[in-house]
């Protein structure tokens, strides 16, 4: 199988930077994915949103600004209409759902999965998106469609931290302002 | 992209004649495209597109224009019909913000009842493309089936999909740009670089070349197709010699206010070619046309775009003059560039100058 070139390939280096002690905030990416929209029609948001999580093996449709999840795979409430299939996993077959019902899309290239970890990564995330991230106002499993220099951005928060989706060809500057803020706080990159 | 030695002129002149010639692969992965999505589809692309997509069948793409509502041209690109219900629009790299936006707006505000989703794919997919004499035999080396892109399984404007050797799915439309035997390969783009190490490959054993924005230029101003140096929020489809693409049988965005008095006034600027009159003079985009003897104000057109032409063997240019050619036939036009001190005497053409029928893109 040919090789897949991320788009943080000539940014994304391994290493300790920054401020000594413990490192504040752990960047990394996640190379293999898939994302798939699901989008639905006002009339059918029932069926499609139980199709969406039919295809991700969820057991709940998630909420506005809600996920579901079954293992690794994420189901996003990103849009009023849509939901996003978030999964680490390679991409499987495209679920075919009925036009009438609703409309399914491969966006599994079009976005870079940046993960975001570590005690100083609320104070990271707060120097760029117009968000209260403590775990009190922004708990696990909630999800933001938000803008981080008007470049739209989607973030989800699990136990282990935050996760952002980002359009591919802003990954590499927005990567870079993440990494640049984050010395500050001490920083690893996975 | 100049070789050792080789300047910005001298390499995009190597490449426009190796693409005539050859074969030439170029990055065209900046222009936008759309996902448009839904039983309404058709009907929408119908409403924002002058000519019309309802009737374009599954595996093929056309060109559209869509216009603002007040008539002048917005934005051009070629639609891809998927499936029934599914297309992937392209639009100028420039505009591609633009109109996503608009089509947002349009689906939100002002036809809320259409089933219709869009969703901006420009970084989904990598785009190449592939064009040449050539071209094809380059492209089919890079499939695990050759013969998907033969001519008799992709004829002009036809669209598949295909495997790529060493995995991945691509789609490929031929169309063309260069106006000579050319396709453009939609890679995943995490897969593009892969793409265009298997095109590569294929193209340079056969003398085949990277080709650049330069050449890129000089390719489809000899073939007198527009681009936004043209379509510059001033003119209307019928100045840009578009006309036949206005479909009678329906309306659309701007088919009202296009037809304005003022609109379609005959001596309006009309697209055309320029030629120096003496052919191993130039001129520059942005100089004027005048009528010689009266160069005062702000002329009769203005030039757009120019390139020294491989294939002409001379400079040449697209602009626009009142009244099109056909009124500057016999009468004598300066280029006159008073920022630069330049005045140039050129003779008003057709703006195809090279293969006008098509037939090169047609093989």
């Amino acid at each position: 199988m040919t090789d897949l070139q991320s788009a943080l390939n000539a940014y994304h280096r391994k290493g300790r930077y920054g401020a000594t002690g413990d490192a504040g905030v752990i960047l990394g990416e996640v190379r293999v994915k898939t994302v798939l929209q699901f989008a639905a029609w006002p009339e059918t948001m029932s069926k499609m949103g139980k199709q969406a999580s039919k295809a991700a093996g969820v057991k709940s449709v998630p909420g506005i600004s809600r996920l579901s999840r079954s293992g690794d795979i994420n189901l996003l409430r990103v849009e009023p209409l849509k939901w996003w299939l978030v999964t680490p996993q390679a991409l499987m077959d495209m679920p075919e759902v009925d036009a009438e019902t609703g409309a399914v899309l491969d966006l599994s290239h079009a976005r870079t999965w940046i993960t975001i970890k570590g005690s100083a990564a609320e104070n990271l995330l707060s120097n760029f998106l117009p968000i209260d991230w403590r775990q009190g106002h922004f708990g696990d499993d909630q999800v933001a469609s938000s803008a981080m220099h008007h470049v739209g951005v989607t973030v989800w928060r699990r136990e282990d931290g935050f996760n952002m989706l980002v359009p591919r060809s802003f990954a590499g500057s927005i990567w870079q302002l993440l990494e640049d803020s984050a010395h500050q706080y001490g920083l690893t990159v996975e | 992209m100049p070789g050792k030695g080789e300047t910005i002129t001298e390499a995009y002149i190597r490449e426009t004649e190796t693409v005539r010639q050859t074969v030439g692969l170029c990055d065209v992965s900046s222009l936008g495209k759309i996902a448009v999505q839904g039983p309404d589809a058709a009907e929408f692309l119908d409403r924002i597109y002058t000519n019309m997509f309802s009737t374009l069948p599954v595996g093929k793409a056309r060109y559209g224009i869509m216009l603002r509502d007040d008539g002048i041209v917005l934005d051009d690109g070629t639609t891809w019909r998927l499936s029934e219900h599914d297309y992937l629009m392209t639009t100028t790299t420039t505009q591609a913000g633009k109109v996503m936006v608009w089509l947002e707006e349009l689906l939100q505000t002002r036809w809320p009842e259409l089933r219709v989703h869009v969703a901006s794919v420009s970084d989904q997919w990598a785009g190449i493309a592939v064009a040449g004499p050539l071209a094809r035999e380059v492209l089919a080396e890079a499939l695990e089936d050759g013969d998907l892109v033969s001519s008799e399984a992709l004829p002009f404007m036809g669209v598949t999909k295909a495997a790529m050797k060493g995995g991945g799915e691509c789609r490929i439309a031929r169309i063309s740009f260069s106006g000579e035997l050319a396709y453009e390969l939609y890679a995943p783009a995490d897969l593009g670089e892969a793409a265009m190490e298997l095109l590569w490959q294929a193209a340079e054993k056969r003398g085949g070349c990277l080709y650049g924005l330069e050449a890129l230029g000089a390719l489809r101003i000899e073939k007198g197709h527009v681009t936004g140096a043209e379509l510059d929020g001033r003119v209307t489809i019928d100045d840009a010699g578009l006309g036949k693409m206005v479909s009678r049988k329906k309306p659309f965005i701007g088919s009202a206010l296009r037809q304005r008095p003022d609109l379609q006034r005959p001596d309006r600027p009309q697209l055309v070619g320029i030629f120096p009159k003496d052919r191993g003079q130039k001129f520059k985009a942005g100089a004027l046309l005048f009528q010689r003897g009266k160069i005062q104000g702000f002329g009769e057109g203005w030039i757009t775009a120019v390139t020294h032409s491989p294939t002409l063997g001379h400079w040449i240019g697209l602009g626009y003059i009142a009244g099109g050619h056909q009124s500057w036939q016999e009468r004598r036009v300066m280029a006159s560039d008073p920022l630069r001190g330049q005045d140039v005497e050129v003779e008003i053409v057709s703006p195809h100058m090279v293969d006008p029928k098509g037939e090169r893109m047609h093989d």
